[in-house]
């Protein structure tokens, strides 16, 4: 863990369109940390998540990765830095597990991709399954390949959109230990969800979204603190966020 | 330990990614193989096939009407040895040709209705058209009988390369036409095939995973392209097979020319065509959301080449530039390989201008790939 910023994001402006979905992001993370990004839908986390992964470009703003602006950076080498992981698994269903994350390390020009492939398969636990095609795979399994994806070429930042939308409860228990595996605690981790229970569990700290402005961005622990006497995390977020609707629509 | 992949390198990782998971299908790639024969069957061996069923005889019909003169002639000698041909010598009715041109003049009565009349010296190749239309009673033009020059009787094909017919009309057209509408058709295929293969990924939802991966834009579209280009290759290779063969089984003597220079001249226009519709599949594919977007835009792109197919073969007097059009181009080139006079100038001209648009269509392909618009279309 380092005092400098694995991750900082200045005044990040994107409009799509006719809307402005963000008017100007703020918020830094510290290397080896794990950051929840929140907010409801709209708010403007996954184009937030797709700028920082090299995807789509800002208007304005900046993303600094590992003290290099995406700006004067490379996109590719850009990437190099980066794991990411969309909603959906994006797994190729004819392909065998191995043969997908042989693409990907080849992608990535990981040498010998085969060592990585089968300690990844221990420890996210599809290691049963990777001379498997991905089609045959559950949603969970499909995620935490997903995942394993996004760790073949050991990156500094790893970025995971919503990873357990659309999970039952027993899959999403399954990517939540994944998440929780030793590979990803050494590493800086944004994590977008919906779902307050997991955020408190996975992250150390809080970025807080709404219409396109961070509102809140603090560790767990002091949210409920910084939402005036709220009992806990959870209550505390709510709270934060219900005085930002206030304002919207007082304004 | 990372070692950053070649542009090469990459090409190579995403063409075999994609060619592994199209032989997976194998249900699809039997029926992709399966495709040229039956577009072969249907557009030219079918009609021969037909035809010889069409009246009592088994032979075409053919009614030659002309003058004693003519029937004396060499001419008028290898009609009559024709199998399955008459030859009055008797004045048609509807013969149009001045006395003092009658030892020259033949009418054509065709089978299928059409009737011609036309000097044979001036107008050698409406006599071949109009021959060919009876005889075949399809838009065979290969299988063409031309009037001699002289003295002596030339086999169909060497007819075929003096005569260069190019009037058609009556019931050819509506053939010509047929058959242009069938190429376009068949032309469809690969832009669709092409823009599907990125379509696809978003449909299937992959697209954001392969573009988020560090791999060039370029990589991206030339390993697809090459993938499809293969499929092409394949293709044109069995397509040419199941003419060669199917002319034989059908009994349709064509009178191809199958020297090497011809297969492989045959082969360059068929994929510098697949190309083209390839690049141009590959820019529909990065612009559209998915699957049936892309369908709706194959179909509006190949417009164009449809009205192509369908109304170039019509023009009496190609423009010399005409030549360097591609699809014209490659079809006047495949035509002229197999009917005996293969031109790897001509392959030259029109390859190049084809190169060029190619190289600018999959230049913008790759531009627009990872552009915010197409990103956005790839994962919403």
């Amino acid at each position: 863990m380092t005092d400098d910023p694995a991750i900082r994001v200045v005044d990040l402006r994107k409009r799509l369109g006719t809307r402005d979905v963000l008017r100007g992001v703020d918020f830094s993370c510290r290397g080896g940390r794990h950051y929840a990004l929140l907010g409801p839908n709209g708010a403007g986390k996954t184009t937030t998540l797709r700028i920082v992964a090299g995807l789509l470009s800002c208007d304005a703003g900046e993303v600094v990765v590992a003290g290099e602006s995406l700006a004067t950076r490379a996109r590719a080498a850009h990437r190099h830095r980066i794991g990411y992981v969309g909603e959906d698994s994006g797994l190729d269903a004819r392909l065998t597990v191995r043969e997908v994350l042989r693409f990907v390390a080849g992608a990535y020009g990981v040498r010998r991709p085969d060592p990585a492939i089968d300690a990844l398969g221990d420890e996210l636990h599809f290691g049963e399954y990777v001379e498997r095609r991905c089609g045959a795979l559950s949603k969970g399994t499909r995620q935490k390949v997903a995942i394993a994806r996004a760790l073949i070429h050991d990156p500094a930042v790893l970025l995971l959109d919503e990873p357990t939308a659309n999970l039952d409860v027993d899959a999403s228990l399954a990517v939540e230990t994944a998440l929780a595996s030793d590979s990803l605690r050494r590493r800086t981790v944004i994590l977008s969800t919906h779902r307050l229970d997991e955020a408190e569990r996975l992250c150390d700290s809080v970025i807080g979204l709404y219409e396109g402005r961070v509102f809140v961005e603090a560790v767990i622990a002091d949210v409920a603190a910084e939402a005036s006497g709220a009992p806990d995390f959870r209550r505390g977020f709510v709270a934060l966020l219900n005085s930002q609707r206030v304002g919207a629509t007082a304004l | 330990m990372t070692d950053p992949p070649t542009l090469v390198t990459q090409i190579g990782q995403v063409f075999a990614r994609d060619a592994v998971q199209f032989l997976r299908q194998r249900a699809v790639v039997l029926r992709i193989a399966l495709l040229p024969v039956l577009y072969v069957a249907i557009a030219f061996v079918t009609p021969s096939v037909l035809s010889q069923h069409q009246g009592s005889a088994a032979q075409p019909q053919l009614r030659v009407s002309t003058t004693a003169a003519v029937a004396a002639t060499p001419f008028g000698q290898f009609l009559r040895s024709l199998p399955g041909y008459r030859v009055d010598v008797a004045a048609s009715p509807r013969q149009r040709v001045s006395r003092d041109e009658a030892d020259l003049a033949v009418v054509a009565t065709a089978s299928g209705g059409v009737t011609l009349s036309f000097d044979p010296e001036r107008e050698r190749s409406r006599l071949a058209l109009a021959i060919t239309s009876a005889s075949a009673a399809n838009f065979n033009l290969v299988q063409t009988l031309a009037l001699l020059p002289a003295e002596q009787v030339v086999t169909a094909r060497q007819a075929l390369l003096q005569a260069q017919p190019r009037s058609i009309r009556g019931r050819d057209v509506r053939k010509l036409a047929t058959l242009g509408s069938l190429l376009g058709f068949a032309l469809l295929a690969f832009i669709a095939r092409s823009s599907n293969a990125l379509a696809i990924e978003k449909d299937r939802r992959t697209a954001e995973a392969l573009l988020v991966l560090p791999l060039s834009s370029a990589a991206i579209v030339l390993g697809k392209a090459a993938h499809q280009l293969a499929q092409a290759a394949t293709t044109s290779v069995i397509a040419i097979a199941a003419a060669i063969v199917g002319g034989q089984v059908a009994g349709a003597d064509y009178h191809l020319n199958h020297s090497a220079a011809a297969l492989v001249l045959t082969m360059v226009d068929m994929l510098t065509v697949a190309a083209l519709l390839i690049a141009t599949g590959a820019l529909i594919g990065t612009l559209v959301r998915g699957v049936t977007e892309s369908a709706v835009w194959t179909s509006f792109a190949a417009l164009p080449m449809v009205a192509a197919a369908v109304t170039l073969p019509f023009i009496e007097s190609p423009a010399a530039w005409l030549r360097w059009l591609p699809f014209f181009g490659q079809f006047r080139g495949m035509q002229d390989a197999l009917t005996g006079t293969p031109s790897w100038v001509h392959e030259a001209d029109v390859g190049t201008v084809t190169a060029a648009l190619v190289v600018v269509l999959l230049a913008l392909a790759t531009r627009w790939l990872r552009s915010d618009n197409a990103v956005l279309r790839a994962t919403t």
